[in-house]
C-alpha cells in the first residue's frame, strides 16, 4: 500500500473573471480520497460539485478568464498548472471519468469496441488485436453478456443501462487508480441504477479503485460511499465518514438536507429548507447558509472555516459543538 | 357518438375519473419493417374526487402515455369517463370545453412557458380561451393566482428566464389552475428540482388540494415522493397496470414481484438500513415493446416465475387490504389468494450476472 491519498485537493478555487467581477465557482475546496476509498461529493445544483470534478480533470481553469487556485495533487503530483500535454497522459489513463449521459459520451457512428480500443491503443500502445482482447476483457468485467460479440455493436443497439456499462468499461480499460463518476446513475431507471451501483461497488472492491462519486442523491451516497463531503454555495461545509455524517450531522445544512429527503421506508410530512441557495454573485458574507439557517446568530456573519469538530469530522460552522442537531435517522 | 350520450351518467358520483381498458398503439418503423408498439395495454384506473393517485413505473412503462391519452393528446381505444362524461364520444369542440376540467403540469416548465411571453400573459392565456373575463378582471385573476402559488403580483410583468426552476414550476402551476380544473395531471412535475425546492412545490400542491379540492394524477419515477403524497398508487410495467391499491398497502405489503423489485432498488438515505437491505433489483432491461413476451410481461426478469407465467397473461386479482394485482402467484403456485408476497423466498436468487441481453 502506498502511503498518502490518491487525490488531495487543498484550498482549490475556480475563479471566473467577468467584467472585472470575480466569481468563485468553487471556493477553497479541500478533501482527500484514499486508495480503495469511495468519497461521495454531494450537494444541490450549483453547489460546485461538478465544477470540482472538471477542475480535477483539467477541463476548466486553464484560461485567462478562468483560473484555478490552490493545489490538486494526484499521487503527490501537482495538477494545478500542469501542461495540457502531460494532462493528456493522465486523463483516461490514471484518472478516468464516467459521466451522467451515456449517449452523449459515446460516438453513435463507431462500434463500442472501436471506441474503447482507441483509448487503450493511445495510452498502452497495444496492437489492434491486443487492444481488442483487452476490450473484451473489460466488457466482461462490467458484465456485458457475450462481450466478444457485442464489441461490434453500435451505441444505439444498447439500452441505457448497457451504455453506462460500456462507459464504465471505457474508464477501466487502462487500469486507472482513480475514477471520477459524475452522477453516473442519475439518468437511469431505479432498477438499472441498482444494477450499476452493485457493479461499481464490486469493481471498486475487486480492483481496489479510489472513487470520487458525485451525486445529489443521498440514498446513493448511503449505498456506495465510505466518506462524504457536502458542498453548499461553492464550499465544502461538512466532511466525514458516511455513517457519522448521516447519523449525526455537524452542520445545520447537512442536517436539513437529510431531513428533507423523502424516505421510501416510511411516510411522513415532507420538510424543506426555506428559500434557495444564493446565486454565485450574491453570496452572503460569513456563513453562506446563514440566511436560511434556523440556528443563525449575529456571529455567523463572520467568515467560517472548515475545521475539525470531532475525530475525522470537519464542519464549516462555529456553533457545531454547541448545537444539538437532530438525528437524521 | 350522439350528443345525448354526454348526459348519460356513466360513473359513480364520487369518481372523478374512470379509465377502462384504455389501449394506445403507436406505429413504428424500424428500417424497412413496420412495427406496432403497444404503449398501453388495457389500462383500468379509477380516481375519486379530492384524491391523489400516484402513477409509478420505469421508462417505457406507459405512465406518460396514459396522461396523454387522458388529455386526448394521443388516440386511444377503451373508455375514459371524466366527471360523468364519456370523453371518447365528444366532438373536438365539446372536448375543448371539457379540457378546462383537466390541466397538466410537465417536468420542464421551460418547455410549457413561452420564453418570449410575459409571465402574466402566459397565465392569462387559458382565461382567454375558457372564460369571458375582460382584461381588467383577467389581470386581477392573474395576480390572485400568483399569490396562490406564493409569487408576488409583480411577477406578471417579468419573463420566464428571470425565475429559478422552482419559481417557473410555480408559474406553470398558476397557469394550470387558472381555469379552476378538477384534475391536475402532474407528469414528473418536480423531477428536475433539487430536493428542498421539490418539497416546497409538493407542499404547494398539497395546500391547493386542501383549499380547492383538486385531484391529482401524479406521475413520477420517484417512489419515495409518491409514497408521501398519494392516497392510491398504480404500478405500471410495459403498458400494463401490474398492481394498484391504497398507498400504504402497496408499499408495506406489495403483492407483485415487480413492485417488490422496484421498491428494493430505491436506495434509502440511511447507510445502516441501506447496507442491511435485501436488494433484489430485477436483472436485465425492459423487454422490447414491439415484441412483448408471451404470458406475463415480467416473467423473464421475475425471481418467482413459474411455467404458467410464460404462457398465460394473468388477470387482475383482488388483494387483501385493497387494490388488485396481476400475478399468477395469486392463483397458482403458493396460492397467496390475494395476499402479499412477504414471507415467500424467491425461487431463484437474482444477480446482475444473469442479466438477459438487452434489446438489440
Amino acid at each position: 500500500m502506498t502511503a498518502g491519498p490518491v487525490l488531495e485537493v487543498r484550498d482549490a478555487s475556480l475563479v471566473f473573471t467577468q467584467d472585472r467581477n470575480e466569481l468563485r465557482l468553487i471556493d477553497h475546496v479541500s478533501f482527500e480520497v484514499a486508495p480503495g476509498e469511495t468519497l461521495g461529493l454531494v450537494g444541490e445544483s450549483g453547489s460546485g460539485k461538478s465544477m470540482t470534478a472538471l477542475s480535477i480533470m483539467g477541463f476548466v481553469g486553464r484560461k485567462r478568464s478562468q483560473r484555478l487556485e490552490g493545489s490538486i495533487r494526484f499521487r503527490g503530483q501537482e495538477l494545478v498548472g500542469l501542461p495540457e500535454s502531460q494532462y493528456r497522459k493522465l486523463r483516461g489513463n490514471d484518472i478516468a471519468m464516467v459521466f451522467q449521459e451515456p449517449m452523449t459520451s459515446l460516438d453513435p457512428s463507431f462500434t463500442i469496441g472501436f471506441q474503447i480500443a482507441e483509448g487503450i491503443r493511445l495510452h498502452q500502445g497495444l496492437s489492434r488485436k491486443d487492444a481488442l482482447k483487452r476490450v473484451v476483457e473489460v466488457l466482461d468485467l462490467v458484465r456485458i453478456p457475450q462481450a466478444h460479440r457485442r464489441v461490434n455493436s453500435y451505441p444505439h443497439e444498447f439500452s441505457g443501462g448497457m451504455r453506462q456499462r460500456v462507459l464504465i468499461a471505457m474508464a477501466l480499460a487502462n487500469d486507472p487508480e482513480l475514477i471520477i463518476a459524475d452522477e453516473p446513475t442519475t439518468a437511469l431507471d431505479v432498477s438499472i441504477q441498482a444494477q450499476i451501483l452493485d457493479l461499481l461497488g464490486s469493481l471498486q472492491r475487486d480492483l481496489g479503485l479510489a472513487m470520487l462519486f458525485i451525486t445529489h442523491n443521498m440514498g446513493v451516497v448511503a449505498d456506495i460511499c465510505d466518506r462524504v463531503a457536502v458542498m453548499y454555495a461553492g464550499e465544502v461545509v461538512e466532511q466525514g465518514g458516511v455513517h457519522e455524517v448521516f447519523g449525526s450531522p455537524r452542520m445545520p445544512y447537512t442536517e436539513r438536507l437529510l431531513a428533507s429527503m423523502p424516505r421510501l421506508d416510511r411516510r411522513g410530512e415532507l420538510e424543506w429548507i426555506p428559500g434557495a441557495p444564493p446565486a454565485v454573485d450574491d453570496r452572503p458574507v460569513g456563513c453562506r447558509f446563514q440566511p436560511r439557517c434556523a440556528h443563525a446568530v449575529q456571529a455567523c456573519g463572520e467568515p467560517q472555516a472548515l475545521r475539525i469538530v470531532a475525530p475525522d469530522r470537519l464542519a464549516r460552522c462555529w456553533r457545531s459543538e454547541e448545537l444539538e442537531l437532530g438525528e437524521s435517522a | 357518438m350522439s350528443e345525448q350520450s354526454i348526459q348519460t351518467p356513466t360513473a359513480e358520483v364520487e369518481d372523478l375519473l374512470v379509465a377502462e381498458d384504455v389501449t394506445v398503439t403507436f406505429p413504428l418503423r424500424r428500417g424497412r419493417r413496420k412495427l406496432k408498439v403497444n404503449a398501453l395495454r388495457g389500462v383500468t384506473i379509477g380516481l375519486r374526487r379530492g384524491e391523489t393517485l400516484g402513477l409509478v413505473g420505469e421508462s417505457g412503462s406507459g405512465k406518460s402515455t396514459f396522461a396523454r391519452a387522458l388529455l386526448h393528446l394521443v388516440d386511444s381505444e377503451g373508455r375514459i369517463v371524466l366527471d360523468g362524461v364519456e370523453t371518447g364520444e365528444l366532438s373536438r369542440r365539446q372536448f375543448r370545453e371539457l379540457r378546462s376540467k383537466v390541466q397538466m403540469v410537465f417536468q420542464d416548465p421551460y418547455s410549457s412557458l413561452d420564453p418570449s411571453m410575459r409571465v402574466g400573459d402566459s397565465i392569462a392565456e387559458p382565461l382567454i380561451e375558457h372564460t369571458s373575463l375582460n382584461r381588467v378582471d383577467r389581470e386581477a385573476r392573474v395576480a390572485e393566482l400568483l399569490g396562490k402559488v406564493g409569487l408576488p403580483a409583480s411577477a406578471a410583468d417579468r419573463y420566464p428566464d428571470e425565475f429559478s426552476g422552482g419559481q417557473r414550476q410555480r408559474i406553470a402551476i398558476a397557469r394550470a389552475i387558472a381555469v379552476a380544473p378538477d384534475l391536475l395531471v402532474c407528469d414528473e412535475a418536480v423531477s428536475a428540482l433539487d430536493v428542498s425546492t421539490q418539497n416546497q412545490i409538493l407542499g404547494l400542491l398539497r395546500d391547493l388540494r386542501e383549499d380547492s379540492g383538486l385531484s391529482y394524477v401524479f406521475i413520477s419515477h420517484d417512489l419515495a415522493v409518491v409514497r408521501h403524497i398519494s392516497d392510491r398508487v398504480v404500478v405500471m410495467y410495459l403498458g400494463q397496470v401490474v398492481e394498484e391499491g391504497p398507498t400504504e398497502r402497496v408499499y408495506e405489503s406489495f403483492a407483485h414481484p415487480y413492485t417488490r423489485s422496484l421498491l428494493a432498488a430505491v436506495p434509502i438515505p440511511d447507510p445502516v438500513l441501506q447496507r442491511g437491505r435485501d436488494r433484489g433489483a430485477a436483472p436485465g432491461d425492459l423487454p422490447d415493446p414491439t415484441d412483448p413476451p408471451t404470458g406475463c410481461a415480467f416473467h423473464a426478469r421475475c425471481a418467482y416465475a413459474m411455467p404458467i407465467c410464460a404462457e398465460v397473461d394473468p388477470e387482475p386479482t383482488p388483494v387483501d387490504g385493497g387494490g388488485s394485482v396481476r400475478c399468477h402467484l395469486q392463483t397458482t403456485g403458493p396460492e397467496l389468494g390475494g395476499r402479499s408476497l412477504l414471507g415467500i423466498t424467491p425461487v431463484r436468487t437474482l444477480q446482475a450476472e444473469t442479466a438477459v441481453p438487452p434489446v438489440a
